[in-house]
């Protein structure tokens, strides 16, 4: 035992000791502690830095600078087939972009998209997180069937679904017709209508399920209690779902909509997969264009121009986002206040 | 000769002060308690001690080596936390070992220590457990182990009854105390239960909102606490309070409409420290007696007629409340043979000697 | 008597409603694949049929014989392995420290700053990166190698895990930390030795999240692998949807083939990913 004493005595003479005396001066002893400034606050901090060095190095390199690359291209030329003829040209990528003749439907079939798709997530995700928020034997199940969507890769989900819809042979036709509700096949995915129901159904299929784990997470710290304490007051199933959970569930709400307003508005791979913008640009997008832009016409600089105009699309609903965060955090804030 | 030596020790959160102006010189072998209502700042003087936190303000002196800026871990001090942070995945062997492993004691010589100190709390057979697997008193005993494996310097308890029944606390309660005084180690105990720090300190540290209030032995704080908060804050049912008057210029303090009748020393001292006007006084409730009628006055008691409002049966004793004309509420410790019922009219009565006087500060005069 | 008995059989008509809606539910969620499987099944003739049965009186493996033996399948199948692996292994690396580093040493300037720019990063969307990115593995000469997809999933899976981890560590008590602290240990070996071995369930949560995005990614692969011998399976088999026009059975093949890797470990490690994927999402 002795030896180990012995070294950490060697490790704390090399601190300043109390002189005999005892005579401690507290406010002059405090200041003058050993190492600059800089030195003493590299000394306390360094290992956070280096424990997040890799995430930055990762996070600038591949995230921050291609997006600065991106605002910059889309104020030059940059067409890879005829390097010769880049340059500056101000907002010229702009003015094309926005006047392509697809640009504005584009936009529209955008919104339709995105609004379609996040509500169907929502109604479905809500309504599974309630059903399996219940009280039933085979819970665990159920809700292992419920997460299976999303685990499927988004090029599974469109070719399955692909060949459900599928004009001639598939199945939902051969059941509609056997329910007699059309007589005659649906070509679901070339028509403008039905292509876009399409590829939103299948984007609510594969979603969903975040949707459902998110509102199982709050739903599970509900107080049993105070749902009990409601049924005393003689509230019915009904009204214990209305004036006590639901209102728990406006914040995820909120956050989950933002989100996935992001991620839908400028997803490719489902549209992509499913349509590749057609029948007749009827699910065409923004982020499509974007590709088609680039990868078939490689007019790098217009399509960064489409890319910035959805970076200030996306920077509004990341605003929005961070608003609402913070007015939540607030209010949590406020309210352990009072309680502690 | 002092081991440990707090000198001017404050912590800023922020804007605010969490502990200011600390001063402390314990004696080698001395069971220090910091005791106060939550947030009043001894759990941030012990993790300072600790090193978990930064020092604003002061030093920290350990033996005759300033420690205010030495990291936590080269500190050679252990702490016992409230909640025990065991290792959950390390075996209680293995969390016992473990500080000695850090240190590069050998497998075979901290496991060999690690026994001797299971065998010392009575844990010996729970050895190969896990933390998971054991109930909150065999947790605190590996807490125990584990801080006194390492032999340190000086031991850190931060509330470590607080999470135990009732029963167990108070026998862990008299084993800490007998460990520590069989160790010898430099102890600092931080608590919010005045029963513990009276009970278990060589000395008590009260303390309020970041400042302290007193430091002393369990019988000075007791007898002659410093302030109205120290007297309020020790003892249970808490010391009555009532107001007075003081002249000074006739040398005349007046309690419940009556002169108290005072020796000259104490006069003296009012007449130095106190002005005139209202004043509180205090006296425990194990000093009232409820008497039947009105004795004869006499030169060393003061007395007020009271109506019983509630009795309280806790065994042993009685805690009768009364209340006095004017509305006040006064409390009584009596026998168990008291005989008194809920309604009663009584006379109550202290002996001058031990009415605390506190002047309008709050500070105690005499 | 009365009133128990109303409630028990009010009690039971709610359950008889939730199993109901949880019965449709499961069939949405479930129809896609087990249709899927079925077709695989069926040989050629009846796949394209005006009336389609659910199960087939003449099952038959050689549609998946087609995907294995006579296509690149296999070759994208270890493709995919590799490149997934190796996301998750690096993406855990760099996240398990970041997201430490955001739970407990956030009193240094910068790291809330860096919390907060992870929670934006997880918001970009990888369409608008797919130009610079093509045009960075380009310059590096990196397009069609693993590298080039192991690094750009890893951008991608680094916020999410680093939140995982991140709402896992601050639910570890930190008196444990400060206990090893007191007892010796330097920073690294209180992440390593304390707060890893304690992180299993969160760190299998993170794994499976990051193998999942690995194993799912679409644009990236698209955009920066042209050539067939380094494609992962989705593109590999969307490849096939060109190929195949009406070949729907090895197509439903193929996509059973995808699923069925990442269906076994899920099934395997689904708890896990519930409460990982709860922890971090709490707020």
């Amino acid at each position: 035992m002795a030896h180990f004493h012995d070294s950490i005595r060697r490790r704390d003479s090399e601190y300043k000791s109390v002189d005999s005396a005892g005579a401690l001066q507290p406010a002059a002893a405090a200041r003058s502690r050993r190492g600059t400034p800089v030195m003493r606050f590299l000394k306390r901090h360094w290992i956070s830095y280096l424990f997040v060095l890799p995430a930055v190095v990762f996070l600038v390199g591949l995230l921050l600078i291609p997006i600065v690359n991106v605002i910059v291209d889309s104020f030059f030329n940059v067409n890879l087939l005829r390097p010769d003829a880049n340059g500056f040209v101000g907002l010229d990528n702009f003015v094309r972009a926005v006047s392509e003749p697809l640009f504005w439907s584009n936009v529209w079939n955008g919104v339709v998209w995105t609004v379609g798709s996040v509500f169907g997530e929502f109604v479905v995700g809500l309504a599974t997180a309630l059903l399996l928020n219940q009280q039933v034997r085979g819970r665990a199940l159920f809700r292992a069937i419920m997460i299976t969507p999303w685990v499927v890769p988004i090029v599974v989900a469109a070719m399955t679904w692909s060949w459900i819809l599928n004009g001639e042979y598939g199945i939902l036709n051969a059941i509609l017709r056997e329910l007699g509700i059309i007589s005659d096949n649906v070509s679901w995915l070339g028509n403008k209508w039905t292509a876009m129901l399409a590829v939103i159904n299948t984007n609510v299929w594969r979603s969903f399920p975040f949707w459902t784990l998110s509102y199982l997470a709050v739903l599970q710290t509900i107080d049993r209690a105070e749902l009990e304490a409601a049924e005393l007051d003689g509230a019915n199933a009904l009204q214990r779902l209305w004036y006590i959970v639901l209102p728990k569930l406006k914040g995820i709400t909120l956050i989950l909509s933002i989100l996935n307003v992001i991620w839908v508005f400028n997803n490719f791979d489902f549209i992509w997969l499913m349509t590749q913008g057609g029948p007749l640009n009827a699910t065409e997008t923004l982020a499509i264009q974007t590709y088609l832009l680039a990868f078939e016409q490689y007019r790098f600089g217009e399509a960064s121009a489409v890319a910035v105009i959805m970076l200030l699309m996306l920077l509004v609903a990341i605003g929005l986002y961070f608003y609402i965060q913070r007015r939540r955090a607030r209010r949590i804030d406020a309210y352990t206040a009072n309680k502690g | 000769m002092t081991d440990l030596n707090l000198s001017h020790v404050s912590k800023g959160f922020g804007g605010t002060l969490a502990v200011e102006d600390f001063c402390l010189e314990a004696e080698p072998g001395e069971f220090i308690v910091l005791v106060g209502p939550s947030g009043c700042g001894k759990t941030t003087t012990m993790r300072m001690i600790a090193g978990l936190e930064d020092v604003t303000a002061g030093t920290i002196a350990l033996g005759d080596l300033d420690i205010t800026e030495v990291p936590a871990r080269d500190r050679d001090v252990a702490m016992v936390f409230q909640n025990y942070a065991l290792y959950p995945h390390m075996s209680v062997l293995d969390n016992i070992a473990f500080s000695l492993k850090m240190r590069g004691v050998s497998r075979d010589a901290r496991e060999h220590q690690a026994r001797d100190v299971a065998e010392l709390l009575g844990i010996s057979h729970l050895l190969g457990r896990k933390p998971r697997e054991l109930s909150g008193g065999q947790r605190q005993r590996v807490a125990l182990g584990r801080a006194i494996v390492r032999q340190p310097k000086l031991f850190l308890m931060d509330e470590p009854l607080s999470n135990l029944d009732a029963k167990l606390r108070v026998a862990m309660r008299a084993e800490i105390v007998k460990l520590q005084r069989q160790l010898g180690i430099t102890t600092v105990y931080v608590t919010h239960d005045q029963v513990e720090a009276m009970t278990m300190g060589h000395r008590i540290v009260v303390m309020k909102d970041g400042v302290v209030q007193q430091i002393g032995t369990p019988e000075q704080i007791y007898d002659r606490p410093a302030n109205r908060f120290v007297a309020e804050f020790i003892g249970t049912p808490p010391m009555n309070f009532a107001s007075g008057e003081w002249a000074a210029e006739h040398d005349e303090l007046r309690l419940w409409g009556e002169p108290v009748p005072l020796e000259s020393a104490r006069a003296a001292r009012l007449r130095a420290d106190v002005a005139s006007g209202p004043i509180e006084l205090g006296f425990r409730p194990e000093h009232v007696h409820l008497c039947s009628s009105s004795s004869p006055s006499t030169t060393s008691a003061i007395e007020v007629p009271v109506h019983i409002e509630l009795i309280e049966n806790v065994g042993n004793s009685r805690i009768v409340e009364t209340v006095t004309p004017s509305g006040g509420a006064l409390n009584a410790i009596c026998a168990s043979d008291f005989r008194g019922a809920v309604g009663d009219r009584l006379q109550l009565r202290v002996d001058v000697q031990h009415l605390h006087v506190f002047n309008q500060q709050h500070a105690r005069v005499s | 008597m009365r009133i128990l008995r109303t409630r028990a059989s009010r009690r039971r008509m709610r359950h008889l409603l939730t199993y109901a809606g949880l019965l449709v539910a499961s069939v949405y969620a479930l129809f896609p694949l087990a249709w899927a499987l079925a077709t695989a099944l069926k040989p050629s003739g009846e796949i394209l049929s005006d009336t389609p049965t659910f199960f087939t009186a003449h099952p038959t493996l050689a549609h998946f014989r087609e995907v294995l033996f006579e296509t690149a399948f296999p070759t994208y199948f270890v493709n995919s392995v590799i490149v997934s692996l190796a996301t998750v292994v690096v993406s855990l690396a760099v996240g398990i420290f970041a997201a430490y580093a955001i739970s407990r040493l956030d009193r240094t300037p910068g790291i809330r700053a860096i919390g907060v720019a992870m929670l934006v990063g997880q918001m970009v969307p990888v369409v608008l990166l797919i130009m610079p990115l093509y045009q960075f593995m380009q310059a590096t000469g990196l397009l069609n190698t693993y590298i080039a997809l192991i690094m750009t999933y890893t951008v991608f899976a680094i916020p999410i895990i680093t939140w995982m981890m991140k709402g896992f560590f601050d639910t570890v008590p930190i008196e444990i930390e400060e206990a090893a602290r007191l007892d010796g240990c330097s920073r690294l070996y209180i992440v390593l030795r304390i707060i890893l071995p304690l992180s299993t369930p969160a760190i299998m949560a993170a794994a499976i999240y990051a193998l999942i995005l690995a194993w799912s990614e679409f644009v990236l692969a698209f955009t920066l692998i042209s050539d067939d011998s380094m494609r992962t399976l989705s593109t590999g088999v969307f490849s096939f949807m060109g190929l195949w026009t009406v070949n729907w059975g090895s197509l439903m093949s193929a996509a059973v083939l995808i699923v069925l890797p990442v269906a076994v470990v899920f099934g395997f490690t689904q708890k896990y990913l519930v409460s990982g994927l709860t922890a971090g999402s709490g707020r």
